[in-house]
């Protein structure tokens, strides 16, 4: 029966309903005539009869107790008089005395899947701070990062005993005129999120520890701050204000002391730096002149690659050189001073003197690979490198890379008040010869020009003791062999295997930037280096005015260039002699 | 009904026991009733207080104009359909097995009556827990508990052409689902 064809089924609900005496007197009629001709119609009666007789037949089930006391109970509860609305009160205690049969409350984190998903959405979330952190300049700078914390741990204290404080604000950079994408700040809040995360669990090898490193060194060290900010693709002039921010920081920090646990508090703080002079606006006309914005110049690099004559080498032509362009040697520092901070102690005299001597033999049967680290104005160096590219006899072959590896941080045109373009094109020209300007595989200039911090390195040459990198008669001793790709056997106590790079700056600038402005000897040195020698007539008037109103405005002015010399000697081949610094 | 009318008359007016009368009236039919629609006689019981307290409360709401029957059983049938929706469950054989005692026994010729009897009821309590909610509980209230179309439809706030309509396709699916159990029946009645 239960293929019938539904098109009879209204019929057939009417035989349903007439089972049940629910039809009017016409259907009953038309019901009862279909019933008399159709066989199917009372078969399908009959079943509909069995089925309902068959739920009737149900035994009766009864409750087996009185509930009326019960329920009055319950009912006076809810309600003193019936009718009268019971409050919520009642109701809910009614509720509660029903052994949560009919209304059970909504418990969110009472179930096991709850906790599931809201943990897994935390760690989806902490994983993609980590990810996002972890970007291409964190897994540049692996070694590097690695070096800054390490830094970061000994920090050495001045000699107030307090710790040096390097102050930097990322977050400074929106108080710009242009008003930057919003991205910046909260990229900057990701990454120190991040970074406090690692500091949570400083033993976890992970690559979390590899940004945190990185960000240790852009919150510490001025020129260093911005790479990091500005290595995401950005506008050049938001980059600009961050370079400067950086810099007007790192001023500041020789005047402010501060426990380095406050770092952490003051990277998080917008509060500009009292010390930092005022920086100029950004996307300034690049005409205008460099004087006023000196202190806000971000530092440029430079790796220039000379490969010269032994005796050249031995007999410290090139630091005649320098020394003419009032360029001097920063004392190395003393083993177990972290390079980045100094320490503002010099190295003992005996110990540098037996470290030299063994240097030099050692430096006998070693490639003799001789780098320099020079800070110094971009007209210093300019004219140094104008004296070098003469030098044809000494130096053979001249490569000249500008912002070696940095491009993607220090983008030319974010520094319009350096007419980077000319600068660009202008340093270049001192190339010569068949070196490679971009070796890119066996040095990574960066480790150098980041960890070497000038600013908070050693006392001058002046004030007495005897010189790493002296000049003239000295210079046969110390010259560029002493110092080679095992340089790094002078740290061997430390974990840091930096080749050794010896460093020089422009001492004007550095003696005002130190508030040594008192000294005479600056300016009296700089005028004396433009009348002498024989390198002064290698100099164009043109360069050198620029390094007189640097001079001029020593007060304000920064080493804003940095050049990491690599001399290799003429039959040496440089790929095999120069260190590998990527290697750790 | 007026005995109802006056027994909620006299509640109105403070006798909580003419109330107590009522539901001592009530209570069997009506967990009966929603035994077979809930399949489980500790629901059922519970749907039972809570009608009877809420039909206290509600007192004064009452009309008149219907029994007071047809109104509980609005209230009760209402409070099943949420107490079905918020378990998620649907009577279920085990219940309803749990609730009649044993298993059928496969069509194995019975010595005595009332075990046929009393397999019968299995069968039939188990085919309604497989009827939907909506038809189980149109084919309780009208053959268990004897509604006319018309109290059908008040209690589930339903046309009268629809509880017809309803009531129909409840009874065909019912016939579907007992009929290899009559015919079982069948065969025994045949001995």
């Amino acid at each position: 029966m239960s293929d019938r064809p539904f098109n009879y089924e209204l019929d057939d609900e009417l035989l349903s309903a007439y089972l049940d005496g629910e039809l009017s007197a016409d259907e009953r009629a038309a019901v009862e005539a279909r019933l008399a001709t159709d066989p199917a119609a009372q078969q399908l009666l009959h079943e509909l009869r069995s089925v309902s007789q068959s739920v009737q037949a149900l035994p009766t089930e009864s409750l087996g107790r009185d509930v009326s006391d019960e329920v009055i109970r319950r009912a006076h509860e809810s309600a003193p008089r019936p009718g009268t609305a019971p409050s919520a009160k009642t109701v809910a205690a009614s509720e509660q005395s029903r052994a949560g049969h009919t209304m059970p409350k909504i418990r969110i984190f009472h179930s096991k899947r709850a906790w599931i998903w809201a943990s897994m959405a935390l760690a989806a979330g902490l994983l993609l701070m980590i990810v996002q952190s972890g970007d291409e300049p964190a897994k540049k700078l692996p070694p590097l990062a690695a070096r800054n914390r390490e830094a970061a741990q000994t920090q050495p204290v001045d000699e107030a005993g307090q710790p040096r404080r390097r102050e930097i604000s990322t977050s400074a950079a929106p108080k710009s005129r242009t008003a930057p994408p919003a991205n910046i700040a909260s990229d900057s809040e990701l990454h120190e999120k991040v970074e406090s995360l690692s500091d949570a669990m400083p033993a976890a090898p992970v690559a979390g520890e590899t940004s945190r490193g990185q960000l240790s060194r852009s919150n510490r060290e001025g020129p260093a701050a911005s790479p990091p900010v500005a290595a995401a693709t950005r506008a050049p002039e938001l980059q600009q204000e961050v370079e400067k921010t950086v810099l007007k920081s790192g001023d500041a920090s020789s005047t402010i002391t501060a426990s380095p646990s406050q770092m952490a508090l003051d990277r998080h703080s917008d509060t500009p730096q009292p010390g930092g002079g005022p920086g100029g606006p950004p996307g300034i006309d690049a005409k205008q002149k460099s004087e006023s914005f000196a202190s806000s110049n971000p530092q440029r690099f430079v790796v220039v690659r000379v490969v010269a004559k032994p005796e050249a080498l031995k007999n410290g032509t090139f630091e005649r050189l320098l020394a003419v362009n009032k360029i001097e040697f920063v004392p190395q520092p003393a083993k177990n001073e972290p390079l980045a901070f100094g320490g503002g102690k010099l190295a003992k005299p005996a110990q540098r003197e037996t470290y030299f001597k063994e240097e030099l033999n050692k430096a006998a049967e070693a490639h003799a690979v001789d780098m320099v680290l020079v800070e110094a104005p971009a007209p210093t160096i300019e004219s140094c490198l104008a004296e070098l590219n003469k030098n044809t006899n000494d130096f053979p072959s001249i490569a000249v890379n500008e912002d070696p590896q940095v491009h993607d941080r220090f983008d030319a045109k974010s520094t319009p008040n350096k007419k980077p373009a000319e600068n660009s094109t202008s340093l270049s020209r001192f190339g010569r010869g068949s070196v490679s300007a971009s070796q890119k595989d066996t040095i990574d200039p960066r480790e150098y020009f980041y960890s070497y911090d000038f600013d908070k390195a050693n006392e001058p040459v002046a004030d007495g003791s005897p010189r790493a990198g002296g000049f003239g008669g000295e210079a046969g001793t110390i010259s560029g062999v002493e110092q080679n790709a095992n340089g790094e056997k002078k740290r061997s106590d430390k974990s840091q295997p930096l080749p050794e790079v010896r460093r020089a700056r422009g001492t004007a600038t550095w003696r005002i930037e130190n508030r040594q402005a008192g000294e005479p000897a600056s300016a009296g040195g700089r005028a004396a280096r433009i009348q002498s020698g024989a390198q002064a007539p290698n100099q164009p008037t043109s360069q050198r005015k620029p390094a007189g109103s640097a001079e001029a405005q020593a007060d304000t002015s920064a080493n804003d260039l940095k050049v990491l010399f690599v001399f290799t000697p003429e039959d040496s081949p440089a790929s095999s002699a120069l260190p590998d610094t990527r290697t750790k | 009904l007026s005995d109802d009318a006056s027994l909620i008359a006299a509640t109105l007016a403070g006798d909580t026991a003419a109330f107590g009368r009522l539901v001592h009236l009530y209570q069997d039919r009506l967990f009966n009733s929603l035994l077979r629609v809930l399949g489980s006689a500790d629901d059922a019981a519970d749907i039972v207080q809570d009608a009877f307290v809420q039909a206290y409360v509600k007192l004064s709401s009452f009309r008149g104009g219907s029994a007071f029957y047809t109104w509980l059983y609005r209230i009760a049938f209402n409070l099943a359909m949420s107490h079905m929706r918020r378990s998620h469950k649907k009577a279920s054989l085990d219940e309803m097995k749990t609730l009649v005692g044993a298993e059928p026994t496969d069509g194995q010729p019975a010595v005595e009556t009332g075990l046929i009897e009393q397999e019968r009821a299995e069968l039939v309590h188990a085919a309604l827990a497989e009827l939907s909610f909506e038809h189980r509980q149109i084919i309780v209230l009208r053959e268990i508990d004897g509604c006319s179309y018309e109290e059908i439809a008040e209690i589930l706030d339903l046309p009268v052409g629809t509880v017809r309509s309803r009531l129909f396709r409840a009874r065909l699916e019912m016939r579907e689902l007992l009929s290899p159990r009559l015919h079982i029946e069948r065969i025994v009645d045949t001995r």
